[in-house]
Parts: structure tokens; sequence; C-alpha cells
């Protein structure tokens, strides 16, 4: 086999009897489906899914006869047509390697290879988690949250911005009602925009820089393998880990993410488990700033939070119906990666998250003004009270957790505002940060559940949610209260 | 069934680390068939095990794979003796793998 053979259009010509099937089958086509009807055949016998639904609704005969074809070569061949076509192309591709590749003995043991070992190894691997988690943090949990967005928060926003916008709309638009949309509080320009640039692309972008970073070192398989067996008793695979450090950046983006897992169980389960158990970095945000006094509320709440997200993830994966999910992946080498590539990969993932998430946040801005234009907001607040007050909360609370879920600053400057006004004691404070934690993130995370999964999932998630998250404060204010009864 | 000798039989989930191995069968079916054959795993593919734990690892070739012992359990090979174990001990015999 020469190098003008391979340069020759290339046909692999199958065994006997597995040639034969091929040809009837691809005879019997049509043609109409895009690729080569040899293709189409040895998929088709292969079973392929999407194939097998494809040419079924156009030659459902076709269909028919390949199964036929294919139960009868399984029966001959003692193995799934699957695997017969594999060999062949392997035992193939092995003779073409043979005549063209010449193998130079490689340097031994290079840097590259030791760390790639050793991010698979079982405990210096989990050390390896524990040093990138802690860069992480420092990245984007310390410099692009707090450095960049207060930044671009008070200089751009609030000191300039804003501002301008009030004044001109208040100039230009003279009805009240309507200058609400666009400006003041939860306007258009000064809520909705205000929020994705000065806030959430920040964070994002500094997460996304990080994220490309770890993906071109080659690290992140080693991350899901050695996180596979935990990642499968809560009814997910190894696969799952690169969502749900995604998710400690932003929920929405990673809900988006989880696309990437392969049935839709894995996809139901790391959403649900997104919405309730991964705080965000908002989140994490206002809990640190909450708690930073109160040491023991800070290990109570992550106690509280890790146990629910543990027990929520096992029981899904025991009430989820559908097959376990199974875990492969190839392990490439360690390597450095290229600054442009990083860069390149960067920028494609801000855009494609300004196009995907940019809208729901505007869309924010409108329920936020439909809400207090037509009352409903009102009612809301009033319905949750009571809830609140079985935790143990104070009415005024109501408030920060509905406005909350459109602007998280604003739940969290609330929460401030209560506990300066000495109205949240320390055990409030906990119950509170733990709910809010465990409650819906935000609006755009709804909307991103909603566009994914669909409106039934969204809303059983959703209900699922509220239900655990209150049902935890309810909780977490009574077993306080006893404990403080007993001691 | 392979090459006609007769050897023992054990499932990938069960070779040692650092041993090699040449896959006999793979008795996987559907979804969990196409992921072996994705990865290159299938009857007459010499590999080695790189590690055991958390999951099993092994290396074909240049093409280094993880994969959770479910699938590994479908994977029947037969031991071909030690090979080289990277990274445990100081140098080593040559790698099969590497032979210029």
């Amino acid at each position: 086999m020469g190098a003008r053979s391979l340069s020759l259009p290339f046909e692999l010509r199958y065994t006997q009897p597995l040639e034969e099937a091929v040809e009837e089958v691809a005879q019997a086509l049509d043609g109409g489906y895009g690729l080569a009807p040899r293709s189409i055949a040895l998929l088709l016998l292969q079973g392929d899914e999407a194939t097998v639904q494809r040419v079924g609704a156009r030659q459902p005969e076709v269909v028919r006869r390949s199964r036929e074809l294919a139960q009868a070569l399984e029966a001959e061949l003692g193995q799934p047509v699957a695997l017969a076509v594999a060999a062949e192309r392997y035992r193939w591709s092995q003779r073409v390697a043979a005549a063209v590749v010449q193998e130079r003995a490689a340097r031994d043991d290079t840097l590259g290879e030791r760390l790639g070992r050793w991010a698979m190894h079982p405990w210096v691997g989990l050390l390896m988690v524990a040093g990138v988690l802690y860069a992480l943090y420092q990245f984007v949990g310390l410099f692009a949250a707090g450095t960049v967005v207060d930044w671009l928060e008070e200089t751009l926003f609030e000191n300039w911005l804003t501002p301008r916008v009030n004044a001109a709309v208040a100039e230009l638009i003279p009805w009240p009602w309507l200058q609400e949309l666009f400006a003041f509080d939860y306007g258009l320009i000064t809520l909705g925009l205000r929020y994705a640039v000065a806030i959430v692309l920040p964070i994002v972008g500094a997460f996304f820089l990080f994220f490309s970073i770890l993906e071109d070192s080659g690290y992140l398989p080693r991350l899901a393998l050695l996180l596979d067996r935990l990642c499968k008793r809560l009814g997910l695979s190894g696969r799952a880990v690169i969502p749900m450090v995604l998710g400690v950046g932003c929920g929405t983006m990673a809900t988006v993410v989880t696309r990437t897992l392969e049935t839709r169980r894995e996809r139901v389960i790391a959403t649900f488990l997104l919405a309730l158990g991964i705080p965000c970095s908002a989140q994490l945000g206002v809990t640190m700033a909450l708690l930073a006094q109160l040491p023991w509320g800070l290990v109570l709440w992550g106690g509280v939070v890790a146990l629910v997200f543990l027990t929520a993830g096992f029981l899904a994966a025991r009430l989820m119906p559908g097959e376990p999910p199974l875990f492969f992946s190839h392990i490439p080498p360690m390597r450095w990666p290229r600054g442009k590539n990083v860069l390149v990969k960067t920028a494609a993932r801000m855009q494609w998250y300004f196009l995907e998430v940019l809208p729901i946040f505007l869309l924010a801005s409108v329920l936020i003004w439909l809400g207090r234009l037509t009352g409903l907001f009102e009612l809301l607040t009033g319905a949750l009270e009571p809830v609140l007050a079985a935790m143990g909360l104070p009415a005024e609370a109501a408030v920060i957790f509905l406005y909350g879920f459109f602007r998280r600053d604003y739940g969290a400057a609330g929460l401030y505002d209560l506990a300066d006004a000495g109205l949240l004691a320390p055990a409030q404070l906990v119950v509170a940060a733990v709910t809010l934690t465990l409650f819906l993130p935000c609006i755009a995370q709804f909307g991103v559940m909603w566009k994914e999964r669909g409106p039934r999932v969204a809303l059983t998630i959703t209900g699922v949610v509220l239900l655990v998250a209150f049902g935890t404060g309810w909780s977490l204010h009574h077993a306080i209260t006893w404990v403080g009864g007993v001691f | 069934m392979v090459d006609g000798r007769q050897k023992t039989r054990i499932t990938l989930s069960r070779l040692a680390e650092g041993e090699r191995a040449q896959v006999v069968q793979v008795t996987a079916r559907e979804g969990a068939l196409a992921k072996l054959l994705a990865m290159g795993i299938l009857p007459g593919v010499e590999l080695s095990l790189v590690q055991a734990q958390p999951l099993p690892v092994v290396r074909m070739g240049s093409t280094t794979v993880a994969l959770d012992r479910e699938l590994a359990q479908l994977v029947e090979v037969a031991p071909l003796g030690p090979g080289s174990r990277p990274g445990r001990g100081g140098r080593r015999r040559c790698r099969w793998w590497r032979r210029g």
C-alpha cells in the first residue's frame, strides 16, 4: 500500500458476509440522505439510532431489511455488527500505519508526563485539586469578583453611566412608569446591562480564561476520572465535574454547559444540583460577607449546604429513572497551554455568553418593571412573609428573597441592612444564608433551565428547590432553637 | 480466540497495575460497546494498565484512556506479563510502545 493509493478516493471493502449486506442496503437506499449510501448502510447495520430514525421516516422498508440482515450477521459472525466493522477498520488502519509511520524513541518521562500521572494519582491528585481550587478562588473569587467588579460597578456605572442615563431618561420620557423601564433602580440599562457587564462579565470572563487554561493543559479529563466515583453516587459521571466547577462561577452558564452530558437523566440531575446546592460566585460572595464575623455560622452553613447537596444527589440518583451513566475519556498528555489558543477560546466563549445570557438579564429587568407596575410583587412578598415567619425570619426579609432572585446584590445589601439594624440575630443570619444559598440562584438560571430542559422539568426543579430551601431553613431554625434551649 | 492459543482470560478490571494484556473479547453491547470502540478497545489490541485506582487507566500505543470499572468488566483480556510501570522505580526495560 503506497502513498499513491492513499491519495485516490478510497473505499474500504469489508469481508464477506458483511460486504454483501452493506451493498444490499446501499443499493436499496434512494440516495437522498446527504451521505454516501455505503456510509448510511453501515450506520443502519450497526443500529445507529439517528440514522435509523432518518431513513425510517422515508424508507421504513430499508430499515426493516437492514435489521434482519444485522440479526443474521450477528448470528453468523458471533459478534455485533458494530464490533465486526470496527475490527475490520482497525486491521486496515494498522496496515496503513505500519506502512507509513516511523516511530522514534521519545524522551523518557518529561515533566508533563510526571505531572499528568500525579494528577491521576488517588491522593496526590486530590491535593492537586485543592491547589487548583485555591488558585481559582484567588483569581476569580478575589481578583475578578472583587477588584474588577468593584471598579466597573463604582467607577463606570455608579459614578459615570448610571447618573447620565437617569438624567437623560428623565429628560426624554415624561412618564415615570415608562422611565423606570429604562433607568433608575430596576431599569434595562441601569440594572439589566449593569448586571451583565459590570458584575457577571468580569467574573465569567475570568472564569472562562482560567477554564480554558485548564482545558488546554489536559487537566480536566484527569479531574473527571479522579472524581468519577463520587459523581456516580450522585447519579452523574465524572464528566459532570466540568459543569459543576463552572457552576461555582456562574450557575446560568453551567446549566447551559450540561448540554455536554451524555444522557437526559444526567443532564436533569446536573441541572437540579446546580440549581439547589452549587452556590454561584454571587451567592458565595454574599454568604462570605454576611458570615465573616461568625465563624461557627460559616461552618454550619457549609456543612448544611454540603449535606443537602449530597443527600439530594444521592436521592436523585435513586429516584430518577434511566440507566446509570458510564464514564470513559481519552487522557491527553499534559501540555503547556498556548497563549493565543487560550485567548481565542476565551473570547469565543464570552461572545457566546453574551448572546445567550444577556437577553435573559434584560428580560429580568422587564419582569421587575412589570411586577412593580402591576402590584404583583407586593402580592408575592405578602405570600412569602408567613413562610419566612415559620423560619424565624422577620417580614422585611421577604423583599430580599424576592428581589434577590432578580438582583442578587440587592438581596445581599438588604440582608446587610437588616443585620446592621439589629433585626437579625446570628442564628437568623445563618438560617437566611442557608436558605438563600439553596434558593434558586437567579432568574437568568431559571430562564436557561426553561430553555434547555423544557418547562416541565424547569418548573419541577424549581418547585423541589423551593421546598428543600424553605424546608431546610425551617428545620435549621427549629434545630438551633432547640439546641439553644437545651444548653 | 484471537491468535488461537489458549490463555487465561480475565476481565480488564482485574488486570494488575503495570501488566500488559491483549484484548480477547468485548462483551459489551450497544451504548457501552460504542464507547469501547470509540476508544479503540477491540479484540486483538494490546494494552497495558497504567493504574487501577481510582479508575482503570489503560495505554494502547501512544493513546491513554480512562474507563470506569463497569466498562472495564465488559472487556476480556489475556495477560501477557508485566510491562513497564511508568513512574514507578528507576530505569526500566525499554517500553514496548516506543521502540524505534
